[in-house]
């Protein structure tokens, strides 16, 4: 039996429960940093959090709606997305975000973003397509040349970063545009001032925001997003909130 | 802590694959799997707070995941699920290199009782230290070695007996 065992045992020197945990932003900040530590210099882990990654891409690809108990006539989706991997989308030019951000017509509703650890701190995004705005959904499927912009709720305020990370694990800057990270009002849902026009390049994009409570350089910030990928990043002093969707290729 | 349908919607979304991916292993089928993952959920909905505090989302799943797969290879064995199975056969799971061992281990993890099928789980699949259990179902490392000894011990017997 227990050879029988050793066939099929976890082969990680971290378990699936830590490394789970981990990939969801539970553990406090010092054992997420020693694992990311680890991590770094063991191929066996870092295997086994592809595979992990890799069960949470079909599971955003093709988990059925979630039924609800009797009594309950709806069903509730897991969204839209369709990419079994997230690949790379990246933000286009400045010039044209502001190009885009000046046209949108935004309404305000609650917030819909995932809400990490401590008070509330979300992130929604709206979605311009051939001249209509309308909210984005988790996993919203968009196209090239859609423009894009990011709302925000935080219950204090905090120093904003949002940054996006591809398929690769790659991390770029979305806001703000300088070196440090910029103070916003507690809010909720409210607009950035920053929108952008999408690339071409096509499949998932996860975007983090973090929501400091002091000013921070940008550029460590993206660092750790990037160091954290495919997982998200425990940034002292920082909430997070994310948000997912996916680009495609238009009709 | 208490999550409303939106906050169970939203970890239906975030954390569904953890799920799917222990109960795939652990049945051995996508079909199986999938009705887990909508039942650990549903009761999630009807019981929101299960989950007691923030950052403990996982720590329960894995709990209901492992003791609802168990149930179900209990289930199988005492042949409650066959006339379904006759009807319906079950679907394999489509990713399971390492098919044979698991379809074997499933079978004695069938025959163990509860608890010890439960540590044999997290211990061996899921790759836990006896801390990291401990902390998880509430008891101490001592008594969590005591049942994996019983369970290995439990183990071998039978396969001596086989």
């Amino acid at each position: 039996m227990n050879a029988l065992l050793e066939d099929v045992g976890w082969r990680a020197c971290k378990s699936a429960y830590r490394l789970d945990r981990w990939r969801l932003g539970e553990l406090d900040p010092a054992e997420s940093a020693e694992v990311q530590s680890h991590l770094d210099g063991c191929t066996r882990c870092q295997e086994a959090v592809a595979e992990l990654a890799s069960a949470e891409a079909a599971h955003l690809a093709s988990a059925p709606p979630l039924r609800l108990p009797a009594g309950d006539g709806r069903i509730r989706g897991v969204g839209s997305v369709t990419q079994a991997l997230r690949r790379s989308a990246r933000w286009a030019a400045p010039t044209a975000a502001l190009a885009a951000a000046a046209t949108f017509l935004l309404v305000l509703r609650p917030g819909e973003g995932i809400r990490s650890k401590g008070p509330p701190a979300q992130l929604g995004m709206y979605v311009q397509h051939a001249g209509e705005v309308r909210r984005a959904a988790w996993g919203e499927p968009v196209q090239p040349g859609d423009a894009v912009r990011f709302s925000y709720s935080i219950a204090r305020p905090s120093y904003l970063a949002i940054l996006s990370v591809d398929g690769a694990g790659l991390a770029s800057v979305y806001f703000p545009d300088g070196p440090l990270t910029v103070r916003v009002e507690a809010a909720s849902d409210a607009p950035l001032p920053l929108g952008t026009r999408l690339d071409g390049v096509l499949g998932d994009e996860q975007a983090v925001a973090l929501f400091c409570d002091r000013p921070q350089a940008v550029e460590p910030l993206r660092q750790a997003v990037q160091a954290a990928a495919p997982g998200l990043p425990e940034v002292p002093g920082c909430q997070r909130a994310t948000f997912r969707f996916t680009k495609r290729a238009g009709p | 802590m208490t999550l409303d349908s939106g906050a169970v919607e939203a970890l239906y979304r975030s954390h569904g694959h953890v799920v799917t991916r222990r109960a795939r292993t652990l049945l051995g089928s996508d079909e199986e799997a999938r009705e887990v993952l909508q039942d650990v959920f549903a009761e999630l909905l009807r019981a929101p707070g299960a989950v007691r505090a923030p950052g403990s989302a996982v720590a329960w799943l894995y709990q209901a995941t492992t003791h609802r797969c168990l149930n179900q290879l209990r289930n199988r064995r005492t042949g409650r699920r066959l006339l379904d199975r006759r009807v319906a056969p079950t679907q394999p799971s489509t990713e399971e290199p390492r098919g044979e061992a698991l379809a074997a281990v499933r079978q004695l993890l069938a025959r163990l009782p509860g608890e010890l099928a439960t540590v044999v789980v997290y211990h061996h699949l899921d790759g836990m230290t006896q801390e990291e259990i401990s902390t998880l179902i509430g008891c101490s490392r001592r008594q969590v070695g005591y049942l994996l000894e019983r369970a290995h011990a439990s183990l071998q017997s039978e396969e001596r007996t086989a």
